[in-house]
């Protein structure tokens, strides 16, 4: 058992950090930025942000909102829209991770207390590293917990009805079915409004059109600089750097739908457009350029440093894909209905949920990606908790080889957990596969 | 027949796939459709004349030929059933049909589609996770497409009037294995954990109404028969499938019983509330199967199946429960912990336990497993 305490006392340092991280401008002007390396340029207003959604957490803590835990395929815009502090899971589980392995937060440790407590030792350390420190106490209890996964990923939905049954907190479920077309969509937006008007009875706060508006426009923004952003990817040498996959994720999933996100998405693209400018890629020398058919790996914040020292471009993982359209802001039926479009499009809630090869099926969406971005290979970090992923990598595999004709890489490690496979037999793995493929 | 070859003919049929009745049906130039979950309702394949075949991995011990397109991190169910179309054990069937169980079946549809040894009738029949009206109704437009696509599969017609027939006769299962159930709650049953299994099992893998008649038949025999006596503990066992009554046989040596259970190859099928047998066929069928209690991958029904749980544990008058979960079933394996709780809370002793789904690969182990649990129940 781990001594108590840990993030809990780390949480008024990091604050402090945060909060002056807060006094800088949303977004710094141009000569200043033109000084700055392309990934300061972007790391900066990313901090920025972070900074707010740290605050949002703070004064759940203190009671000042509702705190509302949800899975990473929920879209934050309902919930900062409604005045409460979302806390995303694997955000809680990623921050864990990352913490040096003497620290008694580091999620080694969240997730051998859950074992302790007789869960299984084959669930998601993405959502159980989380779980765990909520369970544990290190984080304060939420007050609510809002499961999204339920259809495409079982353990993810199961760890959160076992976190608030155990903590005995209100549990609200999003379903969806396992098909893409429109009776699913309908279906899937008949339950995101049952949970939305679930929120506003919790809340005591009915959704109010013009701040839901408000955050709406905040994302029809950042989805038409995605769109950008995605545009100038497939150009060879990709001006992106690879930071930018793991920022995507922390922003759409955190500070989506609020201001600060704007700037973030703003800086990459600029940074991305001076780069095509001049002919020149983020990576000093492109060699491979590689999708990442699943999630990285996220318990070592150097590893994506690391892969562009070897010349490996990451143009795309599954996190990091939104084929999104912007929201219809006419009315909150429209904005409501758009938002459930916008999450049966999220990453795996969009691939996992049904047939490997039906439409925006794990197969479909991998080859499009593969081919659009000009993939020289594919890698699956091979999360051992997904059994969709793994029970199908086979059949993905064989169809990137045969139509897209690039080879995959099962690093058989967990994006969150260091201990199943190290990070040095992970680069070790990487090197062999480079050279194997020249 | 007596009770001894009624039991014998319901271990021949539970211990194979392809049994003698299959065999008889299919050189009548009949047709066998698999499926693979107790959210499929059998009832509109037996209304178009075809025989429903639950699908196991009754006899498998290795799947090196599953595990090339499923992984180690799949349960060894979905792998053990996978192996037996790869091996051609399913050759006897004219198609089969999945629905949405977990993510292991979602995935091991993939692979069964892919290798297109077996014309699959597609779409994966997809189950909300919570009980809503809408819920409800997606789900009868499920069964209904389904209906269709046999219908268009196979040729065949099925009428309101056919289907009303079929679930007379699924009534008359559930009312005969509900029966067999309250046998088992005698001081002295009159049959054991791992005989009862394979009655049960065998349902599912012949025809309805020849299961009905050797089910009756074999319900009067118990009604009158000597029950089994010398053993020690009454237990309940629950969690992930089991298809294989050696697993319980295993248990039952330790000098226990097994009296009762919430398998969705056993009680749980036979306990819920039977389907209507008036009005529209389909809406009972989507009233009976889509509200059924059994099992954790319906997200909000946790306190409900408890619920029931621990009053079949009572009815049974049990002195353990064992829940059970096979490797990477984490539906099963979080739920358990869930239970574990609660029964202990309930003054029931648990025992946790995860395994593989070849019971005899790991016989040895249960065995120790569950002598060290009695001797902390005592007695």
């Amino acid at each position: 058992m781990k001594e108590k305490s840990t993030l809990a006392s780390m949480m008024p340092s990091l604050m402090r950090f945060m909060n002056w991280m807060s006094i800088l401008p949303g977004s710094l002007p141009r000569p200043i930025t033109n000084l700055l390396s392309q990934k300061s340029e972007i790391a900066l207003p990313a901090l920025k942000a972070n900074s707010a959604y740290f605050k949002l957490m703070q004064d759940g803590w203190k009671g000042k909102r509702k705190v509302v835990v949800h899975p990473f395929n929920f879209p934050p815009e309902i919930l900062h829209a409604m005045d409460t502090a979302p806390v995303f899971i694997e955000f809680l589980s990623t921050l864990a991770s990352m913490a040096p392995e003497k620290y008694p937060d580091n999620v080694f440790h969240y997730l051998d207390y859950t074992y302790e407590t007789g869960l299984p030792g084959t669930l998601c350390a993405g959502q159980l590293g989380g779980a765990g420190a909520l369970l544990y106490g290190d984080w304060p209890k939420p007050d609510l917990i809002l499961s999204g996964a339920p259809g495409f990923c079982d353990v993810n939905s199961k760890i959160l009805e076992y976190t608030a049954r155990t903590l005995d907190i209100p549990l609200l479920h999003l379903d969806m079915s396992a098909y893409h077309d429109e009776r699913a969509m309908a279906y899937f937006r008949r339950s995101f409004r049952d949970v939305v008007a679930s929120l506003e009875e919790f809340t005591g706060n009915a959704l109010d059109p013009e701040l839901l508006r408000a955050t709406v426009d905040n994302t029809n923004k950042v989805i038409e600089l995605y769109n950008e952003i995605a545009g100038l990817q497939s150009a060879v040498p990709s001006p992106i750097p690879n930071l930018y996959a793991f920022l995507n994720v922390a922003m759409k999933f955190t500070v989506g739908g609020r201001p600060e996100a704007i700037p973030v998405y703003e800086a990459v693209l600029n940074s991305a457009k001076k780069k095509v400018k001049k002919g020149e890629g983020a990576l000093p020398n492109e060699k491979v350029r590689c999708l990442m058919l699943y999630t990285s790996i996220y318990f070592d914040d150097k590893f994506n440093d690391w892969l562009e020292e070897n010349g490996v471009a990451l143009i795309m993982d599954i996190l990091s894909y939104f084929p999104l359209t912007p929201v219809d802001t006419t009315s909150t039926d429209t904005m409501v209905d758009g938002l459930a479009d916008m999450a049966l499009n999220f990453p795996m809630a969009r691939q996992m949920k049904g047939p490997l090869d039906g439409p925006a099926g794990w197969a479909e969406d991998m080859v499009f990606l593969a081919k659009k971005y000009r993939a020289d290979c594919a890698i699956f970090s091979g999360n051992p908790a997904c059994k969709r992923a793994h029970g199908s990598l086979r059949l993905l595999s064989d169809r990137l080889k045969n139509e897209v004709g690039i080879p995959t890489l099962n690093l058989e490690a967990d994006s969150w957990d260091r201990r199943i496979t190290p990070m040095p037999a992970i680069k070790e793995k990487i090197l062999d596969f480079l050279e194997v493929i020249g | 027949m007596d009770q001894s070859r009624l039991l014998n003919d319901f271990d021949a049929v539970s211990g194979t796939l392809l049994n003698s009745y299959i065999s008889e049906w299919k050189t009548q130039g009949k047709q066998v459709l698999g499926y693979n979950c107790s959210y499929f309702p059998e009832e509109i394949v037996h209304a178009a004349g075809i025989l429903p075949f639950r699908i196991r991995g009754t006899g498998c011990t290795e799947t090196p030929r599953a595990d090339a397109f499923l992984s180690r991190a799949n349960c060894s169910f979905a792998r053990a059933c996978l192996e037996h179309l790869l091996q051609g054990q399913y050759d006897f069937l004219d198609s089969a049909v999945f629905v949405y169980s977990c993510d292991h079946m979602c995935t091991s549809h993939n692979s069964w589609k892919a290798q297109g040894k077996l014309p699959l009738i597609e779409n994966i029949i997809s189950v909300p996770h919570s009980i809503t009206d809408y819920g409800r109704s997606w789900y009868r437009e499920e069964i209904c497409n389904i209906k269709d696509k046999i219908e268009e599969h196979f040729g065949a017609v099925i009428t309101d009037g056919d289907l009303t027939e079929a679930i007379i006769a699924c009534n008359e299962t559930q009312r005969l294995q509900k029966r067999l159930y309250e046998l088992r709650r005698a001081d002295t049953p009159p049959i054991t954990g791992s005989q009862s299994l394979s009655v049960l099992v065998a349902d599912g893998s012949m025809p309805k109404y020849e299961y009905n008649r050797l089910l009756r038949a074999l319900i009067e025999q118990l009604e009158t028969a000597r029950g089994v006596t010398g053993y020690e503990h009454r237990l309940m066992i629950s969690g992930s499938v089991i298809d294989n009554p050696a697993m319980l046989a295993i248990i039952e040596d330790t000098g226990a019983l097994v009296v009762t259970d919430t398998l969705c190859f056993g009680a749980s099928r036979s306990f819920g509330v039977p389907t209507r047998e008036d009005g529209d066929p389909l809406d009972a069928l989507a009233d009976r199967y889509y509200k059924q209690v059994l099992c954790p991958r319906m997200f909000e029904s946790y306190p409900e199946r408890f619920d029931s749980a621990l009053e079949l544990a009572k009815q049974a008058e049990v002195d353990g429960v064992i829940l059970q979960s096979i490797r990477n079933c984490d539906l099963h394996g979080i739920d358990n912990a869930m239970l574990q709780k609660d029964f202990e809370k309930a003054g029931i002793p648990v025992l946790v336990m995860e395994r593989e789904y070849d019971a005899l690969a790991d016989a040895g182990r249960i065995k120790t497993r569950v002598q060290a649990f009695l001797e902390r129940i005592g007695k």
